[in-house]
């Protein structure tokens, strides 16, 4: 039997002791191959910051919109005052950035009728119009943390990591005519495969850093991956010889399976490169938690853990699928989050759902204290080095409008970013943001990106 | 083709769809082309009852009958004549207030957009496109039970899978990412070590557990501290030697303390092995090793309890938890291992699955054959089709290449391939192949991939030997029929009723969803409940129900004393008390009502989801009519359930079949319990969810999608000051003419549900106002309450419900949406149902029996040019202008 409580438990206090320590550079290779692999492309160094730490790429989404009027700040540039929403990240208001007028237009629905919910979390970042199939033929885009991924992800042990805190899906359909596809995923490898996000803490940490206690994992992630690159050769093999069989979407099909291998190959065959795999002191957690605040929080803790080892420099966190109807019994709302989104201007419920956006929120800011806490191997701390995107693909819920989005640019991009402000857009599409991230990613200057019109300059 | 012949049911089919073809052949006998004929007899058809809208300018709903450029234009937009046939077919369109056509104006247009638009040869249909399917996590866990006699648990080391049109069996949605992939290969690696047994012979080991304990009424899984007991189980030794036995017991107590305690004795043979004083200490093991040398005959283990505490005249009451405290023994295991002398050791479970030979053979070349053979058989039942002599050369080097290091074994090596095996995209796609031979621009599927359609579909697992030995003969063809109805018959088929409900009436959400009973109680019944004590601060909350007025007569459970309980309370049938957890686990806060408790806990929401399962599970074994999902005269219950419904008599913790009492408002999916709570919100109902689930799941009637933008409502809503019941809500919404074309369709149906509260419970009232469930279908029909409701769709709707279940179930047995092209397909199965009386085994065979399940197009073939290689997608499609 597991008891999952007590290791849990261990697992967060040790945690708390692991992250509260000055620093760990024994966790990372910041001299070995990763800095000889971080050649200069157009300027940005791949991943890297200036002073030479790497630069981490995260995405935290949240789902139906925010109630606006408790989220936007007041004041502008320098000069602003947190409202009710964002008071959690008043410790650290210099390492964050709020960022109004931005949209998504590709969320609204054109043509394609009825599915906000779908949309605003297909589009969130693709910044395409996705395809409304039912299941059919899925097409998004890539995403931008895979974009991301595809110039710096062999910098690192992982090229991205993806994560959720939405361990069950709902069955039936799901948002009038679109694929659950376009709902429980943000990350999109290619326009056709989007990557589900890891809903179990365990199998997310025995990924990073192997299975077994600590001191076994190191030997335990070797066996397993001289076992993988024996099987490797011949299910590629397999693979080549069944596409020859089939035609049209099998073949597809069998393409991402195919693209799979080789990721996992590469993977294996980069391993060496990056020297010992970390192996944390902490025990690893049990399951998914029973509550989902503890939830909430130890998947982030996972996040700032694969960025603190440089495991990865590229995550994604689906903290709940668009549309979710959640309640929170843990601070007293027995309502379901989506039903109370369309509040339809009951004062109740609007109240209601700002203290979701709250709950929402705090948990956001307590994973950002930690990161701020965190001395990275230049000094800086881990959030100074980071670009932490929090937000939603609706901005109010209520009426599922996709203009002046509620997001929040976290940390410092290794001080290519201004952050300590209030900046107001009025009215640019959210892919020209995306655009001036993956710039200071090191990505070559893309021509553009989803329905981009443009960089953003002053961020 | 070669193959047996076609069965007697798709022979029928085929003859009812010559049938339609000549019809059409004849209806259109002397027309050219399709384009000629829309003039000649389907333009002034439309002109006549759709014009007014839908041309001269007007297009409501952006449809518009006379702007086509072209013929082609005109024939071309599929989606607008499959929405055309959709409406019609619906009575939705033309709107109850306009003429209407004829029955035989109707035939006209619907057979020209089946034959004449979309080109349907009824005699040749499309089997259309199915992608290469991976199995999902119930499939793979299914699979690997099947395949290795193991339980792994995809539910825990695999994500959710993603779905396409409500199932998880949808190919195109069904993706691989580098992380599944890892996870297959570690799973791979560790069912094998798992499951395969590497040594021929071992030490015999036998469990026994709590169940296995039995004597007087009691039972060894749970016994009370305050019950004199002696419960027993026997043991045959078979061989003499020695043996190894471990017995595992727990202390199970109530969260709050008890009194009881207890003398309990453990005896092997009459002689006492072990004998203990046992108190409240929840959660307290305890394991007991000992030998015995053994003759072959019977042993009797038995225990005894000796209560040293009265049972309490009053309940014991836990002060935290507001319910009884209990403390109980509980038997876990009791492990017997031996004889351990190794002449006598048995066979190792599960050896023979894999291999033939007891012994290995010393001689290299013969010993290399083995392997080749261990492994193919391995292999084809994996892949679910013969490998073929280069997969199996491969798989050998992998044998070879491990077994030939230093210290390994020839079972290392035949585990490491096996390993590949199940790593290989042969096992975790399901790979169909044509007939060998076949041309056209359709072919039957190779009866391997039919084998394995019928087992994914019917078991969701792999097809057991008996589908493979016919598909090895070429057999499975002409035996299809008799094999249907054995694969129905199997246990397995339970798969079918359980995933396929699960999915398409949500039924797999019960056991998860939240719901705050207190809130949906509470706010029905002002009156009648309210809180007491201090209930912020407790970790339970005890409602009490006091005096109310209503026409119920007070129900036994009534005289209870509780707290504030009045007279001539109202009762919700037996009184009831809820305890509805999340995620099933039966923790939430306890509600109880007039002192008779009882909870919607993980055993009720069990309930919950078995009744309609058991319902539609009747109806597949005894081949009944599947209108009774619609309206029945009986249902499953068992007490808590019952207890729920307010019927009386059904004692006990299992699940039987109950004659409905003649005024029960139950009896078919739509009043159900499980239905009716997961179209709830957590905190009410949801009349809109319950229309558009009705319209969804049981009419296939077409809803158009929500506008994008909420038009403004909060403005007349807010206006009203007093309490508005969730009806004249509605009423404001569907005042608006955007919001009612499609609530006009909704809530009639919803509301029609409004006697059913969130968690499926009969009210009167709802937030203090009486119900009204009266209204009027879109199509016409008024109705008083959701019982006249299941009357008209059974009068009115059966031809609707039949086609939208049939397009349910195609959709979760191809793996694919619905298309235009299955029209054709689908109403061949309809009628079928229909003049069948609506018998399961209509709507089974004629889905096994249709080209869609049984052929694919040719992707070798140019004809079917639109399923011909897709060009590579630019795997940046976002970063290019589009």
């Amino acid at each position: 039997m597991k008891q999952f409580t007590p290791n849990r438990r261990r697992f967060l206090r040790g945690l708390g002791a692991f992250v509260a320590l000055p620093a760990f550079e024994s966790l990372l290779r910041f001299d070995g191959a990763a800095s000889a692999a971080a050649a200069t492309t157009g300027g940005a160094r791949l991943a890297t910051t200036a002073t030479g730490a790497p630069l981490r790429f995260a995405v935290c989404y949240v789902p139906n919109g925010a109630i606006q009027s408790a989220f936007w700040p007041t004041g502008e540039g320098k000069d602003f005052t947190f409202a009710r929403t964002m008071e959690p990240l008043k410790d650290f208001r210099d390492q964050v950035q709020v960022l109004s007028g931005l949209d998504h237009l590709n969320a609204t629905a054109g043509n394609d009728g009825g599915g906000d919910h779908a949309r605003a979390s297909g589009v969130f970042l693709t910044g395409v119009r996705v395809k409304k199939t039912a299941g059919a033929d899925i097409h998004a885009g890539v995403s931008i943390d895979q974009v991301a991924a595809k110039y710096v992800g062999h910098l690192t042990r992982f090229p991205s990591l993806e994560l959720t805190c939405d361990a069950v899906h709902k069955s039936g359909n799901c948002d009038t005519g679109y694929s659950c596809a376009y709902q429980y995923n943000i990350a999109w490898q290619s326009p056709t495969t989007p990557l589900a996000p890891e809903p179990n803490p365990r199998l997310l940490f025995e990924r990073l850093f192997g299975a077994g206690a600590h001191g076994q994992r190191r030997a335990a992630l070797q066996a397993r991956q001289a076992q993988q690159r024996s099987i490797l050769d011949f299910v590629m093999d397999d693979a080549h010889d069944l596409d020859d069989q089939l035609g049209g979407r099998d073949r597809q099909k069998l393409d991402e399976y195919l693209t799979s291998v080789r990721d996992v190959e590469k993977r294996i065959h980069a391993a060496e490169s990056f020297g010992q795999t970390p192996d944390p002191n902490l025990d690893t957690p049990a399951g998914v938690p029973a509550g989902y605040t503890e939830y909430v929080q130890l998947m982030y803790d996972l996040m700032l853990l694969a960025f603190q080892t440089d495991s990865t420099r590229v995550a994604t966190f689906l903290v709940a699928n668009e549309g979710s109807n959640r309640s929170f019994g843990q601070i007293g709302i027995s309502e379901g989050h989506h039903y109370l989104s369309h509040h339809m201007g009951a004062k109740d419920k609007i109240e209601k759902v700002s203290k979701i956006d709250l709950f929402y929120m705090e948990q956001f800011a307590r994973f950002l204290k930690r990161a701020n806490e965190i001395k990275d191997v230049d000094g800086n701390s881990l959030l100074h080095n980071s670009m932490i995107l929090y937000g939603s693909g609706n901005s109010d819920g209520n009426r599922h409008t996709h203009t002046n989005l509620p997001v929040v640019l976290a940390g410092g991009g290794g001080g290519t970013l201004a952050p300590g402000r209030f900046t107001k857009f009025g009215g640019r599409p959210m892919s020209n943001l995306f655009l001036s991230l993956a710039d200071r990613m090191g990505a070559p200057s893309l021509p553009r990106f989803g329905d981009s019109t443009d960089r953003l300059t002053s961020i | 083709m070669g193959n047996g012949g076609a069965s007697s049911s798709l022979r029928l089919a085929i003859g009812v769809a010559m049938g339609i073809a000549s019809f059409c052949a004849s209806a259109w006998a002397g027309t050219d082309r399709p384009a000629e004929q829309f003039r000649k007899t389907v333009q002034p058809i439309l002109s006549q009852y759709c014009f007014d809208c839908h041309a001269d300018g007007s297009n409501k709903g952006k449809v518009a009958f006379d702007e086509f450029k072209s013929d082609q234009d005109l024939l071309g937009d599929t989606e607008l004549w499959w929405k055309v046939l959709k409406n019609v077919r619906a009575g939705i369109m033309p709107p109850q207030k306009h003429p209407q056509p004829t029955d035989s104006e109707k035939r006209e247009l619907v057979n020209w957009i089946k034959y004449g638009a979309f080109a349907l040869d009824p005699a040749a249909p499309d089997p259309g496109r199915v992608t290469l399917r991976r199995l999902n996590r119930v499939e793979y866990r299914n699979t690997i039970r099947d395949l290795m006699g193991v339980d792994f648990n995809t539910t825990e080391e695999f994500p959710p899978d993603d779905t396409g049109y409500g199932f998880d069996t949808i190919g195109d949605v069904l993706n691989v990412s580098p992380m599944l992939l890892e996870k297959y290969m570690q799973a791979a690696e560790k069912i094998v070590n798992e499951a395969v047994p590497t040594v021929a012979r071992s030490i015999a080991d036998l469990q026994l557990y709590g169940n296995d304990f039995r004597g007087g009424g009691a039972n060894g899984a749970k016994l009370s501290f305050y019950r004199e007991s002696n419960v027993a189980a026997k043991f045959t030794a078979r061989r003499p030697g020695s043996y190894h036995l471990t017995l595992n017991m727990v202390v199970r107590g109530s969260f709050d303390f008890d009194p009881g305690e207890c003398d309990a004795a453990f005896t092997v043979d009459g002689a006492e092995q072990w004998h203990e004083h046992l108190k409240w200490e929840s959660g307290k093991k305890l394991q007991i090793d000992f030998d015995r040398n053994w003759q072959p005959g019977e042993h009797r283990f038995a225990f005894e309890i000796h209560p040293l505490k009265e049972i309490p005249k009053e309940p014991h009451i836990g002060p935290n938890t507001a319910v009884p405290t209990t403390v109980d023994l509980q038997v876990v295991s009791l492990d017997i291992q031996g004889p351990m002398e190794k002449q006598y050791w048995a066979e190792t479970k599960n050896f023979d699955r894999y291999f033939p030979r007891e012994e290995v053979p010393a001689d290299p070349v013969e010993r290399k054959t083995y392997a080749r053979q261990v492994i193919a058989a391995f292999a084809k039942k994996a892949f679910r089709r013969p490998a073929d002599d280069h997969v199996l050369g491969r798989l050998v080097e992998i044998y070879e290449s491990t077994a030939s290091q230093s210290g390994k074994t020839f079972f290392d090596g035949v585990k490491e391939a096996m390993v590949a095996v199940l790593s290989s995209p042969r096992f975790v796609f399901r790979v169909e192949k044509p007939e060998p031979g076949a041309s056209g621009s359709t072919v039957p599927l190779d009866e391997y991939s039919l084998a394995s359609r019928l087992s994914y579909f019917l078991w969701s697992t792999m097809p057991d030997d008996e589908l493979m030995s016919l598909a090895d003969h070429h057999a499975l063809r002409a035996h299809l029929n008799e094999q249907l109805k054995r694969m129905l018959k199997d246990p397995r088929s339970q798969e079918l009723v359980s995933n396929f409900t699960g999915q398409w009436l949500e039924l797999r959400d019960v056991e998860g969803i939240n719901i705050n009973v207190f809130r949906v109680l509470r706010q029905d019944n002002q009156p009648l409940i309210h809180p007491t004590g201090p209930a912020a601060t407790q970790p339970a909350r005890q409602v009490i129900a006091s005096a109310g007025s209503g026409t119920g007569a007070a129900a036994g459970g009534g005289a209870a004393a509780g707290v504030g309980v009045g007279t001539g309370r109202r009762d919700f049938g037996l009184g009831a008390s809820f305890r509805i957890g999340k995620n099933g686990a039966g923790s939430g806060p306890l509600f109880k009502l007039f002192g008779v408790q009882f909870q919607l806990d993980s055993n009720l929401r069990r309930a919950l989801r078995e009744e309609p399962e058991m319902l539609f599970a009747e109806i597949m074994r005894n081949d009944e009519s599947i209108a009774q999902l619609l309206d029945t005269d009986h249902t499953y219950l068992n007490e808590k359930l019952a207890a729920l419904y307010k019927v009386d008599g059904v004692a006990g913790p299992d699940m039987r079949r109950v004659d409905l009492p003649k005024e029960s408002p139950r009896g078919g999916l739509l009043t159900m319990g499980a239905v009716l709570i997961v179209t709830s919100n957590p905190t009410r109902t949801s009349p809109v969810k319950r229309g558009q689930f009705i319209l969804d799941n049981m009419l296939g009637m077409p809803t158009p999608p929500p506008p994008a933008a909420v038009p403004a409502l909060e403005a007349s809503e807010r206006n009203s000051a007093k309490t508005l019941s969730f009806r004249q809500v509605l009423e404001i919404h569907r005042s608006e003419p955007l919001c009612a074309s499609c609530h006009g369709r909704l809530d009639p149906l919803g509301l029609s549900l409004e006697n059913f509260d969130a968690i499926g419970m009969w009210r009167d009232k709802e937030r203090g106002l009486p119900i009204d469930a009266a209204g009027q279908l879109l199509t016409g029909e008024s109705f008083h309450d959701a019982h006249d409701v299941k009357g008209i769709l059974i009068k009115n709707h059966l031809p609707d419900f039949y086609r939208c279940l049939t397009e349910k179930m195609l959709t979760y047995a191809l793996g694919r949406g619905m298309e235009a092209y299955d029209v054709e397909t689908v109403d061949q199965i309809v009628e079928r149902l229909q003049h069948e009386n609506g018998r399961f085994s209509a709507l089974i065979e004629g889905i096994v029996d249709s080209a869609a399940f049984q052929r694919r197009r040719n992707a070798k073939d140019r004809m079917a040019g639109a399923v011909g290689p897709v060009a590579a997608e630019p795997q940046t499609g976002n970063l290019s202008p589009n």
